[in-house]
């Protein structure tokens, strides 16, 4: 992991870009994106000033001030700005990342909403998060642990029916002697902590922000 | 001798149709009615029907849904029809996958895509919902050849029907044959849910951001033209009664500003519309509401149902709403697949005791695959057992 130095970059919660995104000001801050570019700035400078502002955003939302749409709307905004740096930055570069995750929607199951808020919040918050999509097979999860290396494996579920996949998923990383290297949290309205007990996970919740307070909790950075 | 089982069951009837009736004027019926959500695991119960069958085959549809109100006796059948793969399009206009003949439980899913582009809203603004629709059914529908055609034919507006239209009277008409009212027949979402369904969640956000005023008119025109024909039917197959799904006009999803400014709105006009042509609407108010029960509160007295999920709490429901709304509330999925039945009868016990308490209350339960019979029969009993007022 590259090692993130803060004094690196100076005040950077006071710049303008920083402003626009924590004020959702979409317009602004594409202008600011594309202009800074074109001055031929740093693009690690512009993605972490972004960064900076999507925590903001999210620690505005766990203080109810902002609502789901409002942090919805960030990362539609962020998503667009990533895009416009996309082809000015180098692989890995300029990340400080507190810990690594891998999450899906377990196979039966397409819902996706919880599962994308989650993803946006656990970035903002400094994780690596491979997205696996939905319907995610017991096996691409066992496959995306061997390949990254993760922390945790975050899986969400919004149908019942969808638990025995949990289960099967947890049984796989078991026979693959993987279940000990990682944390498991579901994370859905249909878990409890019964069906967390019945699959053999380590946490649950059905609150994406009590899920980042998990997941910083397992990686020490609470 | 026939005659008297004729009689007995029209008795029945008569005393369901009342009881729910009565809850939802606000006055004290005989006791607390039960209705469930609960055949998506029942079919298994019965001989020779599948997953499949419990949304192509009405036959084998309502042989399942009669058996388990036979089995269960709740007081009414919650909307006695198949989830028709192509009519559903008008429940939840977006790409869906629905089981198979090998599915253990059906339980069909909806898949996030966004279909309507911006420009749609001026699309509905002009010409109206069902046109848009009809425009994107190849899209959300993509297995089923001429789909505009057959919609038509299903839902018996076309004029030389090649297709059978979906038998909502006849099963209407065989469940009262059995003793039970039907608590409602169709399930609508609202105008705003269809929009975001056709939209996406983010793409919404944005949209409501961007430009508000268009998804305001858009609804405007939608509201009318997707509940008149809806009430229509209602009214055609004598169910008085309409469920409208308000998804994520809940606190869940968006601001408070939103709902004052666009959802509000909204529901006052479908709670309104329903009232003018006879029927109750009965509000699905999933998520999170409960910030938002003062506001329900406002809505002109015993005029809808409010249905709540698992998120709400149905005792500051009461504490708010009572008086004002028929609350329809209970053990939702999860609790019916993981608690015992002990818990769930003294959840339902202090429902009754607390939300029941001067009438004005629905007991109900939405119950998946998961579900434990043994749970369903502990729900329903203690609406008999504790709901006699």
């Amino acid at each position: 992991m590259v090692g993130y130095n803060c004094g690196e970059w100076a005040s950077l919660s006071d710049s303008e870009l920083y402003k626009a995104l924590v004020e959702l000001d979409e317009e602004k801050v594409l202008s600011l994106v594309k202009r800074r570019l074109e001055k031929g700035e740093d693009p690690y400078q512009i993605l972490e000033e972004c960064r900076r502002a999507m925590t903001t955003v999210g620690e505005k939302f766990e203080k109810g001030e902002y609502f789901l749409n409002d942090l919805v709307i960030a990362g539609e905004i962020f998503k667009m700005v990533s895009e416009l740096l996309k082809p000015k930055l180098e692989e890995g570069r300029g990340k400080r990342e507190i810990g690594t995750m891998v999450i899906g929607t377990v196979q039966g199951d397409i819902h996706d909403l919880g599962k994308n808020i989650a993803k946006i919040l656990l970035e903002a918050a400094g994780f690596r998060v491979y997205d696996l999509g939905v319907d995610v097979p017991p096996d691409a999860f066992v496959q995306a642990v061997k390949q990254y290396n993760p922390d945790i494996v975050g899986m969400s579920c919004l149908l019942t029916s969808a638990w025995k996949s949990i289960k099967k998923t947890v049984e796989r990383l078991k026979e693959e002697n993987l279940r000990d290297k990682v944390k498991i949290v579901l994370g859905g309205a249909m878990v409890n902590e019964r069906v967390a007990e019945m699959v053999g996970a380590d946490a649950w919740t059905n609150d994406a922000k009590k899920g980042v307070d998990i997941c910083k909790k397992f990686v020490g950075a609470d | 001798m026939e005659s008297i089982i004729e009689e007995a069951v029209k008795e029945l009837y008569e005393e369901r149709e009342k009881r729910i009736q009565d809850a939802i004027n606000l006055k004290v019926p005989d006791r607390v009615p039960v209705v469930c959500k609960g055949i998506n695991w029942y079919f298994k119960t019965v001989p020779g029907v599948t997953a499949r069958d419990m949304v192509t085959n009405n036959e084998k549809f309502m042989k399942v849904m009669i058996k388990f109100m036979l089995d269960f006796q709740p007081d009414a059948a919650w909307r006695p029809i198949p989830q028709d793969p192509l009519a559903s399009v008008l429940v939840e206009p977006t790409p869906m996958v629905f089981p198979t003949e090998e599915d253990e439980s059906w339980e069909p899913k909806i898949i996030s895509k966004e279909t309507m582009k911006v420009e749609d809203y001026n699309h509905i603004i002009k010409y109206g919902y069902v046109s848009l629709l009809m425009k994107y059914l190849p899209e959300l529908r993509p297995d089923i050849p001429d789909p505009q055609k057959k919609l038509l034919d299903k839902l018996g507006l076309s004029g030389k029907p090649e297709e059978k239209p979906l038998p909502f009277k006849e099963n209407v008409e065989l469940l009262k044959k059995a003793g039970f009212p039907t608590y409602f027949l169709f399930e609508l979402l609202s105008p705003f849910n269809c929009l975001t369904l056709l939209r996406t969640y983010p793409k919404m956000c944005l949209d409501l951001k961007r430009h508000p005023d268009l998804v305001k008119q858009a609804i405007d025109k939608m509201i009318p033209e997707m509940l008149s024909l809806t009430i229509r039917f209602s009214k055609e197959c004598n169910v008085p009664r309409i469920c409208i799904g308000l998804h994520r006009e809940s606190a869940t999803f968006f601001s408070p500003k939103i709902f004052d400014e666009v959802f509000f709105p909204e529901i006052k006009q479908i709670v309104e519309l329903c009232r003018r042509e006879g029927v109750t609407a009965i509000l699905h108010c999933d998520g999170n509401w409960n910030p938002l029960l003062e506001r329900l509160a406002e809505l002109p007295k015993g005029t809808c149902v409010i249905q709540l999920d698992m998120d709400t709490d149905p005792f500051k429901a009461k504490e708010i709403l009572g008086g004002k709304q028929c609350i329809d509330a209970g053990p939702m999925e999860l609790e019916m697949a993981t608690w015992t039945p002990e818990e769930i009868e003294n959840y339902c016990k202090k429902l009754i005791e607390v939300v029941g308490d001067g009438g004005g209350f629905i007991l109900k339960s939405e119950v998946s695959a998961e579900a434990k019979p043994e749970n369903i029969r502990a729900f329903i009993n203690a609406a008999k057992t504790y709901g006699i007022y």
